[in-house]
């Protein structure tokens, strides 16, 4: 398989100026993480609130800045990229939000927020050519062709969303980056636009960065996982193996906390209860980020951050595991 | 739970209407359905399908413009039409309510010890010192570490999942028979969330209360509920116990949501979709509201639809033959 997207040792760091009597403080988003992206490959990044998996997705499409380290996309840096070479990356590179609504201007028709990425990265393509690119654009996501004159507030949510995938795909971008993009809707709703994703990427071959809280949902449709926790990588594998034998503590507490939708198994299920909550990213815990409410900890993980490993096909950074 | 039991709520019939510009929005039709001592109920459905506007209704928190219609018991007292004063007396004390996001519930100005001993000073009549005593005591009770001392700090400074114990705190003060949860998970980690409802399965317990827990979650209710309401277009569509829902769901509505969500215990190769959209409330059709979405929908389900009980805990409302008429 093709390496699409390389990330090394990438960090996106967020200052908060300080006062008369209070320091400069500094936000570890995303916190050093590598990984590769595979052409044609869902991949699920997963986490809970305050991990960074929203902070990376925005870096790698320019609504952040990356503080430091490399992620190169078509021999493009991201981290350095001047805005000639975003235009580059925002013609393969698309980005779907999580609130469908928010996501649209409502002084928009349906027609101008379609064709808006169209007009602004190839301005020199024909009026007519770029109507029809639009025309079959909303077919291909199910939108009928007499809506087009609408404006967002007209539509659903889900529908709203059709609009916001469509705005994506109209510049067959190779990369869609999808932060939450079904989590704020209701669960019909839900499977609808889930389906449409996965026929779309089998129809246009499409890689997918799918950014989720839900892990049913990151189960369904990606291949690979990446757990994150602080900023940081815990796990990353396939998404059989992590599902079936998770290895770091943090991804089996994860899973464990999943309630599923079949009393039998909830009935019977040992949740690994983990304690407290996410410490501040303003102040990360020294040595293993995960150390404060692993139950597993040993001296190690309060002096030294694990590094990533291979281990039975996973990437693991732990100090536990052998 | 025998049949002889009484009911502690006991809603018959209950209609919430709103009165909007375009019209009138009918959030809850005709739905009635009890709650027995020390029992977890879930109510699922999908935005718009009423189940939190029937649980306002209940408390008499429903905005301005809202009506509602039918009979609510509580304990045999008739909580619909009841003055302000009386309800003053019966929410917070005896019907106790938490919702999705506790930052919204409290007051961020006041420190947690001035609203806390608020409700006993108010309810239970008690000395600002005793009530201290007592807040501290039930935020120990929620695990909420140093208690002693956290009592005196600002909403604020506690993380989303310490501001849903002190919530479940402050609301257990009073020892209600009846606890309403609106969502209390939905905005939180799915790890935090684990805790919260492992806390409320001990409480229930503990406290001997029952409890109303409103979500969208299937999962959730799986976890923790005794029993579950399905509602759609503010209908109750499918009432039964936890297992006969999940392995043996009678209502076309309740089976589509069942298979349109992935779960992390099964796999399929495609997931079920529902086809359309939720019904606009302003203009619900005549007969039941799923028609224009359900696969087995004929003629008759523009009419009257029949209440059919498929054994004795498990009520469908449809018109496929699925049990006894009621």
């Amino acid at each position: 398989m093709k390496k699409i997207l390389e990330i090394r040792d990438l960090k996106i760091h967020f200052n908060i100026a300080g006062g008369l009597f209070k320091p400069k403080q500094t936000v570890h988003a995303v916190d050093g993480i590598n990984f590769d992206v595979f052409e044609g490959e869902t991949i699920g990044i997963v986490g809970e609130s305050g991990c960074g998996k929203s902070s990376l997705a925005r870096g790698l499409c320019g609504l952040n800045k990356i503080t430091s380290g490399s992620a190169l996309f078509n021999n493009i840096d991201l981290a350095t990229a001047n805005s000639k070479e975003w235009n580059e990356v925002h013609k393969q590179m698309q980005f779907i939000f999580q609130d469908p609504v928010a996501a649209l201007d409502p002084r928009m028709t349906v027609a101008e927020i379609i064709a808006e990425p169209l007009e602004t990265l190839y301005p020199e393509m024909k009026k007519t050519a770029v109507m029809d690119k639009v025309l079959a654009t909303m077919k291909l996501v199910g939108l009928s062709h007499n809506q087009i004159n609408r404006y967002p507030q007209e539509f659903s949510g889900g529908q709203c969303q059709r609009i916001g995938i469509a705005r994506a795909l109209i510049l067959e971008p190779k990369v869609l980056i999808c932060d939450e993009s079904v989590s704020a809707l209701d669960v019909s709703i839900k499977a609808q636009i889930i389906n449409l994703l996965q026929e779309l990427q089998q129809k246009l071959k499409l890689t997918i960065i799918f950014i989720s809280h839900d892990l049913g949902i990151v189960k369904h449709i990606c291949n690979r996982i990446l757990v994150m926790y602080l900023g940081n990588i815990m796990e990353l594998g396939d998404k059989k193996s992590i599902y079936a034998t998770p290895l770091h503590p943090y991804t089996q507490a994860l899973l464990s906390a999943v309630p599923v939708a079949n009393p039998n198994i909830e009935k019977n299920k040992q949740v690994q209860l983990l304690d407290g909550d996410l410490p501040s990213p303003l102040k990360p815990p020294q040595g293993c980020v995960f150390n404060t409410r692993c139950p597993q900890a040993i001296d190690k993980c309060h002096s030294e951050r694990p590094q990533c490993r291979l281990i039975n096909q996973h990437m693991v950074s732990c100090h536990i595991l052998n | 739970m025998s049949e002889k039991k009484v009911p502690i709520l006991d809603v018959r019939n209950l209609n919430v209407e709103f009165k909007v510009q375009d019209g009138i929005v009918k959030a809850v039709n005709g739905l009635s359905f009890k709650i027995y001592d020390g029992e977890i109920v879930g109510i699922v459905g999908e935005s718009g399908s009423g189940k939190s506007q029937t649980m306002l209704a209940l408390m008499g928190l429903l905005a301005s413009n809202g009506r509602t219609y039918g009979s609510v018991k509580f304990l045999g007292q008739e909580l619909v039409g009841l003055s302000t004063n009386k309800l003053n007396k019966i929410r917070g004390n005896q019907i106790a309510m938490i919702f999705q996001d506790p930052m919204t519930s409290l007051n961020p100005y006041l420190k947690i010890s001035a609203q806390m001993t608020e409700i006993l000073i108010l309810h239970k009549k008690l000395s600002y010192k005793e009530a201290l005593h007592e807040s501290i005591r039930m935020l120990e009770r929620v695990k909420i570490p140093d208690a002693k001392n956290r009592i005196h700090l600002y909403p604020h400074e506690f993380s989303g999942g310490m501001r849903q114990r002190v919530m479940i705190a402050m609301m257990l003060l009073t020892r209600p028979k009846l606890l309403i949860a609106d969502e209390p998970t939905t905005a939180l980690d799915v790890t935090v969330q684990a805790q919260i409802l492992e806390l409320l399965k001990e409480l229930r317990q503990e406290f001997k209360m029952a409890i109303i827990f409103i979500t969208h979650d299937m999962g959730v209710v799986a976890n923790l509920c005794d029993r579950v309401n399905v509602m759609y277009g503010g209908w109750l569509m499918e009432t039964a116990s936890i297992h006969e829902i999940f392995t043996n769901p009678q209502h076309p509505y309740t089976k589509a949501l069942l298979e349109s969500i992935p779960s992390i215990d099964h796999e399929v190769e495609k997931l079920r979709t529902i086809p359309g959209e939720p019904p606009n409330l302003l203009q619900l059709p005549k007969g039941c509201p799923f028609q224009a979405r359900c696969q087995l929908t004929s003629n008759n389900c523009s009419e009257i639809i029949p209440l059919q009980r498929v054994n004795p805990r498990h009520v469908v409302k449809c018109t496929q033959e699925l049990g006894v008429k009621l």
